[in-house]
């Protein structure tokens, strides 16, 4: 009895030591190719079709921020505005979500870039997403998805939604480029750019404008003087 | 990064001021390796305290409150101490300095340390709210302002991992991602520490291999080394539960009723971290009656423990939670207040007037589920179709739970001959099984019909318990089953 006791426990404990980190990673990297395989075997295609259903766990291919490049100067404009230390948490933060699967990362790196850089300069924050009641919302070639999320990230900054046309024309685009004082890249090609005001001023309130897969948080005067 | 660094070691240095307090029958190495719990325990207590009475988080705030807690706990232990007769500075005494205390702090600041250079987190779409809901308090939001889907961010996402990532902001920390994996390898050393004393007689060598193959197992068994460095509540309330059932195991082997205390702070505990526990509670409540027998007092005070955890908070997000709100709703919430209300009350009376029932309350509870199951299709097919597809096809029958689910099989065909050899390790069977047809029925009944259900991360909480019910028994096979287990 204590043999076939044994016998099982050592089923049980290889079964665990099978299902471990190493192996699954292995499984993800030739996922297609063993799907392949298997599946080439009607017996096994039916007899595993759900072992195998979702067996693809590679991740689709981002596209590469080939407009984004944070230039030396940018960065040193970043430092200038939040200190080193905080520029390489922020970077850390940033390389953590845009790798991630998460498709509300560029909503939340719209309020965590506005709270860092612009916290004393904001009144409200404006945003278009008036009249959609999806889960996303898309402008051009950027998605934001449960954008309600920004509020809790901007905090004290105030958050309103407001009918007005977020889409820049390419005069507009171009003026605006030129006075980006940070420029970060998002994820999923976005390019973040953010128009400080008159400093001096008291605190304004700035919008979320959009040329394809640019991103522009600034003043409404800058729109129209651009 | 060093502010985050700072944040770990206070959640030690706090959990280390309560721990001197509270379940002092335990032996200083438990002791030393549950302060992290503590510490994550009580910082949420106090931002939970401060979100009810609409004060800012702040640090001093945070500090005022938590020293009003340490108060109250140190003059309970002064009456406690006096009916015993017993001095209370005499459990102060070489805490701090002993070496056990000074070495585990140390290996608990480099694990931190680690985790916090490495810098490496696996964030998905759930942790935007933890960040976000964090990032609102720390910066002086209260209830006031009104945050978006604020039912939501109150049942789901505040206690314990949002009010986590609330004080990282405050300590100046950016975000939080060192916890978890720090949290996570501390309590596998814990779990490892009771595998050590718990497992059965064994020679020398061959107990040390044995443990070496159980850390092994649990650390890199995937589901739980997924979870290691996701942004998530799910990790925590791994933690919590498996550990809570492993102290109902050990009080069950030592009869030490510090450990049924532990176990409900656990618990009460893990309900904060998700409210889904709420359900698990009753679980952790139906094995209790299996171990405490007849001692009502041991009941009540795990019934007050967990009660002064879990109720207000639950009470408070009541308030704020609409009947028509997506996730939790307010019945959702009264209705697990009432279950866990009335299986208390069932509790004390069947103690009382009919032991037996309440002794094998596990099984009996375990024919409910699985007759309520049964009959689903009669009131719920489409709920039944549900959990067939999204839990049973694609979790349990699916690469995700494929090999545990195996092993849980598996070990049902020796389950009757271990119990000759160690009744008590059927607490293990019960807890993984029970739990999965709780979690089935919850499927069946709660109407969310989406590709992201969450029984999937749900079913996760377990894993521990699985591995550590299959090396346990184990060792019972090839060592002498324990009959004394005093030290504990």
């Amino acid at each position: 009895m204590k043999k076939t006791l044994l016998i099982i426990h050592i089923i049980a404990i290889t079964v665990i030591f099978a299902d471990n980190i190493v192996l699954f990673q292995f499984l993800k990297k030739n996922s297609n190719y063993i799907k392949d395989k298997i599946s080439s075997v009607e017996f096994l295609r039916k007899f595993t079709s759900t072992v195998i259903r979702d067996f693809d766990y590679r991740k689709p291919e981002l596209p590469a921020n080939e407009n984004c490049l944070e230039n030396e100067k940018m960065i040193e404009n970043i430092i200038d505005s939040i200190g080193e230390k905080r520029f390489q948490q922020q970077e850390l933060f940033f390389e953590n979500y845009r790798e991630s699967g998460s498709i509300l990362s560029n909503t939340i790196f719209l309020g965590d870039l506005v709270h860092e850089f612009m916290a004393s300069m904001v009144d409200t924050l404006f945003l278009p997403f008036v009249g959609s009641v999806e889960y996303c919302y898309n402008i051009m070639d950027t998605q934001w998805c449960q954008y309600q999320s920004i509020h809790i990230y901007v905090f004290p900054i105030k958050v309103r939604l407001f009918d007005y046309n977020p889409q820049l024309s390419t005069r507009q685009y171009l003026e605006l480029k030129k006075s980006a004082n940070v420029r970060i890249c998002g994820k999923e090609g976005i390019v973040f750019n953010l128009l400080f005001g008159n400093k001096a001023d008291s605190r304004q309130p700035y919008y979320l404008f959009v040329y394809e897969n640019e991103a522009f948080v600034c003043t409404g005067d800058l729109i129209r003087s651009g | 990064m060093v502010n985050q660094l700072y944040f770990l070691i206070s959640v030690y240095l706090v959990g280390s001021f309560f721990s001197i307090l509270l379940f002092k029958n335990l032996k200083p190495s438990v002791r030393y390796f549950v302060t992290p719990l503590l510490g994550v325990s009580f910082l949420s207590f106090s931002v939970g305290c401060l979100i009810v009475f609409h004060v800012p988080v702040k640090l001093v705030s945070v500090f005022v409150i938590l020293l009003i807690l340490w108060l109250l706990l140190y003059y309970h232990s002064y009456f406690r101490a006096v009916e015993e007769e017993k001095g209370i500075l005499s459990d102060f005494k070489g805490y701090w300095s002993s070496k056990e205390f000074i070495s585990s702090l140390f290996l608990y600041s480099i694990i931190a340390t680690f985790f916090v250079f490495w810098g490496k987190s696996s964030p998905g779409s759930d942790s935007t709210q933890f960040e976000g809901i964090g990032r609102f308090l720390g910066n002086g939001g209260t209830l006031k302002d009104q945050p978006p889907y604020l039912a939501f961010l109150l049942n789901g996402r505040l206690l314990v991992v949002g009010a986590m990532h609330c004080l990282n902001r405050i300590y100046g920390g950016y975000s939080l991602y060192a916890l978890n994996p720090t949290i996570l390898i501390w309590s596998l050393g814990f779990f490892t520490l009771l595998f050590r004393d718990l497992m059965g007689d064994l020679p020398r060598e061959r107990k040390y291999i044995l443990i070496g193959l159980f850390f092994l197992a649990m650390f890199l068994c995937k589901n739980f080394f997924t979870q290691i460095f996701l942004i998530h509540s799910n990790a925590f309330a791994m933690i919590y539960f498996s550990l809570a059932i492993i102290c109902l195991y050990s009080f069950s082997k030592s009869v030490n009723e510090s450990w049924l205390t532990l176990g409900s702070f656990l618990m009460g505990t893990a309900t904060l971290i998700r409210i889904d526990m709420l359900i698990f509670s009753l679980l952790y409540f139906v094995l209790f009656a299996s171990v405490v027998d007849s001692d009502q007092s041991a009941l009540r005070k795990s019934w007050a423990v967990f009660f002064l955890i879990s109720v207000p908070w639950r009470l408070f997000t009541l308030y704020y939670t609409p009947f028509n709100v997506f996730y939790v709703n307010a019945s959702h919430i009264i209705l697990l207040l009432i279950a866990n209300i009335g299986l208390a009350l069932f509790s004390f009376f069947a103690q009382k007037k009919m032991l037996n029932l309440f002794r094998n309350l596990p099984l009996l509870c375990s024919v409910g589920i699985f007759t309520l199951i049964f009959l689903s299709p009669l009131f719920r097919p489409e709920g039944l179709q549900l959990a067939w597809e999204v839990f049973i096809k694609h979790r349990l029958l699916g690469q995700d739970w494929l090999f545990l689910f195996t092993a849980m099989i598996v070990m049902l065909f020796v389950t009757p001959k271990m119990k000759e050899k160690d009744t008590n390790i059927t607490l293990f069977e019960y807890s993984s099984w029970l739990y999965i047809f709780l979690l089935t029925l919850m499927v069946i009944m709660y109407d969310y019909a989406e590709k992201d259900h969450s029984a999937g991360r749900i079913l996760n909480h377990i894993v521990p318990l699985v591995v550590f019910w299959v090396f346990l028994s184990f060792s019972h096979v090839i060592g002498e089953s324990k009959k004394e287990f005093q030290n504990i």
